[in-house]
């Protein structure tokens, strides 16, 4: 099979010839191409490189190309900060400062404000290389994620409170400028979705106060790429994730979480309340084996991550989130041999 | 109940609501009323803030109450620090915290609620900031005298800038000298023991657990 194919059975919740490796593989993705963050950052030929080139090395089985928060925050008029090295790029000014700004928020040129353009120029050259042969998927940022790079997450949070008409006009311009980007990203060649919340988790949001600022314009973004008949995969961030909230409410296609974390579902828990019909993504420490630990400790992990959730289908090997850039390459390959080693179907005959 | 208890109890509610310009009342009224700054925080401000984190602990409230709850234990505070320092009046520290977060990451709202919940469980903080190279954590943790370096990394790009705070620290000889706390969503206790760092927080209830652990107090 292809990386398409084995990618598009694990979605389907049908059994590939083996398990799929999914990483989010941002800015990591720059030092396979001999680059500094900043210039991968800036530059669509390089980011495209750098993501080729991952993907060369490794033969992972999707892509999703992109570099960090900064990128998509700079659409909207906060300032960039460049490093050198392997230092991803900070957002030094804000768009959003004062509540009143929120009704000044303007959905930008969804093709070109900020380095939108350096985004879509590498997914057009990565999908006319590799389109065919491996998956690549387009970032949608929740609304409500999306405010907190925009604006500093404690302007979020106090206006939450204090100032919730301001903070849900912003969010509704937010929602507006995402779906418009959505369109772009399609005609750029983008044909699968992961969506990122980075905020719906209890120790950043209630799940009441997620479902009034969060949920309910994840859903209206949800609602639009469903009917353009795009598999969606959800990525939550944090130690505590709204997963029940996310698996029965949302209608989604796939769902990668911490599963590694102390406060969460782990993966055999997930598969047996919603394996049958949302694709498990998850499996590896990214705190800790697969920065930290040996090559044997990941393959370790991952084989007991396959055993866990793999039979069946509907499960992909991966990090429970991005890859992050000091993880030593032959863990990468680790997790990579595992899904080969451990990972072919039938799992248990 | 006295009128001061009945501030106390009032001054616990407001902390936990968020409410600064009522803090601001209880605490002006408290000190007209006889008592002294440190009466106040230990038995008024110190107690919302203890009781909101335990709400968030018990995942009841989540970061927006946080937040405002520590606007408020400072809308007091800084009533409070001018009358403590005309008066001559000890306060009681547990410790000495040079907190920030680390180069090249900017994400600070952690590190300021460790600031707050450290403050109002008696450490004395010195917070840098964000962005803030080793070289400055260790001259401000000498300049201050502190017991506690702590440094927040909310990135894994970010993470290494803890280890060459400990590696800096052993470079000039002095690595007994403070003990280095670190925190921030990606970093663990395991990624605490690999760089050979001396506590760690999960979040800044804990973190506060913590840095009483290293002071030796519970």
């Amino acid at each position: 099979m292809t990386p398409k194919e084995r990618f598009e059975c694990a979605l389907r919740h049908e059994e590939p010839d083996r398990v799929p490796v999914f990483f989010m593989a941002m800015a990591a993705t720059a030092r396979e191409a001999g680059l500094e963050i900043a210039e991968y950052s800036k530059d669509p030929e390089k980011l495209a490189r750098g993501q080729i080139a991952f993907y060369e090395r490794y033969k992972p089985d999707c892509l999703t190309p992109g570099t960090d928060i900064s990128m998509t925050g700079s659409s909207y008029g906060t300032k960039t900060e460049f490093h050198e090295g392997m230092t991803l790029p900070t957002i030094a000014e804000y768009a959003v400062n004062e509540p009143e700004d929120w009704e000044r928020l303007e959905a930008p040129d969804p093709r070109r404000a900020g380095r939108r353009g350096v985004y879509l120029g590498a997914i057009e050259r990565i999908s006319a290389k590799l389109g065919d042969e491996v998956p690549i998927l387009g970032f949608i940022i929740t609304p409500l994620t999306l405010s907190s790079w925009v604006a500093p997450l404690r302007r979020v949070v106090i206006d939450m409170k204090k100032n919730p008409d301001l903070l849900h006009k912003g969010l509704r311009t937010l929602t507006d400028s995402v779906k418009m980007r959505v369109e772009t990203s399609i005609d750029a060649g983008i044909s699968y979705f992961i969506m990122v919340t980075t905020r719906a988790t209890r120790d950043v949001f209630t799940q009441e106060q997620y479902r009034k600022f969060g949920m309910v314009y994840d859903l209206e973004v949800l609602d639009y790429v469903i009917r353009k008949k795009i598999p969606v995969i959800v990525h939550l961030c944090g130690a505590d994730p709204l997963l029940d909230m996310v698996a029965t409410e949302y209608p989604i296609d796939g769902i990668n979480w911490w599963d590694r974390g102390e406060k969460t579902y782990n993966l055999s828990e997930m598969k047996a309340k919603y394996g049958d019909r949302i694709t498990l993504i998850g499996g590896v420490d990214q705190t800790r084996e697969l920065i930290l630990g040996s090559p044997e400790e990941v393959e370790q992990q991952a084989k007991d991550a396959i055993m866990q959730a793999a039979d069946g289908g509907g499960f992909m090997l991966a990090p429970g989130c991005d890859l992050p850039p000091i993880t030593p390459p032959e863990n990468i390959k680790a997790m990579i041999n595992a899904a080969k080693k451990y990972g072919k179907y039938p799992i248990n005959p | 109940m006295g009128e001061l208890e009945e501030i106390y109890s009032k001054m616990v509610d407001g902390i936990v609501t968020g409410d600064e310009d009522g803090i601001r009342e209880l605490t002006q009224r408290a000190l007209e009323l006889g008592a002294t700054p440190n009466e106040i925080l230990k038995n008024g401000l110190t107690v919302g803030m203890t009781k909101i984190s335990e709400i968030y602990d018990r995942r009841e409230c989540a970061l927006p109450e946080l937040v405002l709850a520590g606007e408020a234990f400072y809308a007091g505070l800084e009533i409070l620090t001018p009358v403590i320092a005309s008066s001559g009046e000890k306060t009681e520290t547990l410790g000495t915290v040079v907190c920030g977060v680390v180069l090249y990451d900017v994400h600070d709202i952690g590190m300021t609620l460790v600031r707050t919940m450290l403050e109002a469980n008696g450490f004395k903080c010195y917070d840098l900031g964000k962005d803030v190279p080793p070289s400055e954590f260790i001259k401000r943790a000498k300049e201050v005298d502190a017991d506690i370096i702590a440094a927040s990394a909310l990135m894994t790009t970010t993470m290494p800038m803890q280890q060459r705070i400990i590696e800096e620290l052993k470079k000039e000889g002095i690595r007994d000298r403070f003990k280095v706390m670190v925190g921030g969503a990606p970093v663990s206790r395991d990624w605490m023991e690999h760089i050979g760092a001396d506590g760690y927080g999960v979040d800044a209830v804990e973190a506060v657990q913590e840095a009483k652990k290293l002071m030796g107090v519970v």
